[in-house]
């Protein structure tokens, strides 16, 4: 019978088979090497990730940094890189103050770029103004709610740092758009509004609030009705991905992209909310094939490719979605799933240790930022 | 293509994918993403899935081998 292994077909069979029983184990232990101090939240596990995005930030990222064929996503992945970065950093100086002193300047240097015309020029040649010259504006410019969470992140470390004023004049402007509109919809380029844009402008008064001593709480009470009501599929319980803000009516189908991102953000703001979307991504869009899991883009019923928001989709699951509902899962304590989509992430991002930072290698800057701020995603508010 | 397998081979092209996948990252890091992040994620992949299993099913072989050729030459008792 031994010998039987000496011919082709016999020989093809043994490899195939012990090959598919090692693949359904050696993977997701390989994988998910050092998920338990991430999860914990251990400095050894934060500290590297947060020293490779503060890297990143201090060699400079820009629009020229992105290639997407397109200027306004480009200003717009340079925009979210430095907002992401600063909530991200901002998660690590809080859960380890020994490091804030270290992390600060570069969440310093994040609010410095967002505020830097040059960053949201995309907004201002969608809007023929400048949104931060022009918050007098009734023009939405929702985009500037991600600017806003990185100075809100600033805010909570250094509630006296030198963009203070700006931050509140921003956080007004913002919330007086948001008050002002019927549908709890504010547009983030003419005609064009996006849950996952207004869920960064609702997030950042939340952050403000926390950083500033603010008190929005009237507002952000308010806006929960509408937003509940107009962006929310009852059938998937997922956010639709984009909305008329005239009418108040879906122009997208639901998605898990943007659930997942409004998930993150509403988390600094609505935390019952946060909760409610990401209970549905996580009983109606979680994927998993030998202990690698992931987050299906597209709501049951309804069919679609991979887009700038998505990222790439394989096999129905989503970049994008996989990666920003990690953080809900750290938030809300659904470990299991938190373990699988960190095995996707380590598998296909690659993390290097190179001196004292751990880059994910394949994510480039947006992706090692967004990263940072899954992983460290906090179940309490800062 | 099976006639041509050996455990030599095997062992080789392990090594190349497990070369590829350590070393990989690190160029990656270093030079940006863009060009070699397809053939790094294709190591990365057969590294953690094929890879093992691969060696094991060729150390097995080898061990058969080892015996059968000993039973071939009457070191070992074929009971």
């Amino acid at each position: 019978m031994l010998r039987a292994l000496e011919r082709p077909w016999p020989r093809l069979a043994l490899f195939a088979i012990v090959t598919v029983v090692c693949a359904s184990f050696v993977p997701r232990v390989w994988c998910g090497r050092g998920v338990d101090a991430i999860h914990r939240g251990d400095r050894s596990a934060q500290e590297p990730l947060a020293r490779a995005v503060a890297h990143a930030i201090r060699s400079g990222v820009g629009v020229s940094s992105f290639h997407t064929g397109s200027a306004r996503f480009d200003g717009e992945w340079t925009l979210a890189t430095h907002q992401m970065a600063a909530l991200g950093l901002m998660q690590v100086a809080l859960a380890h103050p020994e490091l804030r002193a270290e992390l600060l300047p570069a969440i310093e240097t994040c609010a410095e770029r967002v505020l830097d015309p040059a960053s949201t020029a995309f907004g201002a040649e969608a809007w023929g103004e400048r949104g931060l010259d022009a918050l007098g504006s009734t023009n939405g410019h929702a985009y500037l709610g991600y600017a806003n969470l990185a100075l809100g992140a600033l805010r909570v470390l250094a509630p006296n740092n030198r963009f203070a004023a700006q931050h509140d004049r921003l956080t007004e402007a913002l919330a007086r758009r948001l008050d002002a509109s019927p549908h709890g919809i504010v547009e983030t380029y003419p005609r064009e509004a996006y849950p996952a844009d207004i869920a960064a402008v609702v997030g950042s008064i939340g952050l403000y609030d926390r950083g500033a001593g603010g008190d929005h709480r009237a507002l952000l009470a308010k806006y929960a009705t509408p937003m509940r009501a107009c962006c929310i599929d009852g059938a998937s319980g997922l956010a639709f991905q984009s909305m008329n803000a005239a009418s108040g009516r879906p122009a997208g189908p639901p998605r898990a992209s943007g659930t997942a991102i409004a998930v993150y953000f509403l988390s600094f703001a609505d935390r019952v909310l946060a909760r409610d979307l990401f209970a549905a991504l996580r009983t109606s869009q979680r994927a998993e094939f030998l202990g690698f899991g992931g987050v299906r883009e597209y709501a049951r019923g309804h069919v679609g490719s991979g887009d700038i928001d998505s990222g790439p989709v394989l096999f129905g699951v989503g970049v994008t979605a996989s990666a920003f509902t990690l953080a809900g899962a750290r938030m809300f304590g659904d470990r299991d799933l938190y373990e699988a989509i960190y095995r996707t992430a380590n598998l296909f991002g690659a993390p290097v240790d190179v001196g004292g930072r751990r880059p994910f290698a394949v994510a480039g800057s947006i992706g090692n930022a967004i990263l940072l701020a899954m992983l460290t995603a906090t179940p309490e508010l800062p | 293509m099976m006639k041509r397998w050996s455990p030599r081979r095997a062992i080789v092209f392990a090594s190349i994918v497990l070369v590829v996948d350590g070393l990989g990252g690190y160029a990656l890091d270093a030079v940006g993403v863009v060009p070699l992040a397809v053939p790094f994620l294709l190591a990365r992949l057969l590294a953690r899935f094929v890879v093992p299993g691969m060696m094991i099913a060729t150390l097995v072989i080898v061990v058969v081998r080892a015996i059968t050729g000993a039973r071939a030459n009457g070191s070992v008792s074929s009971r």
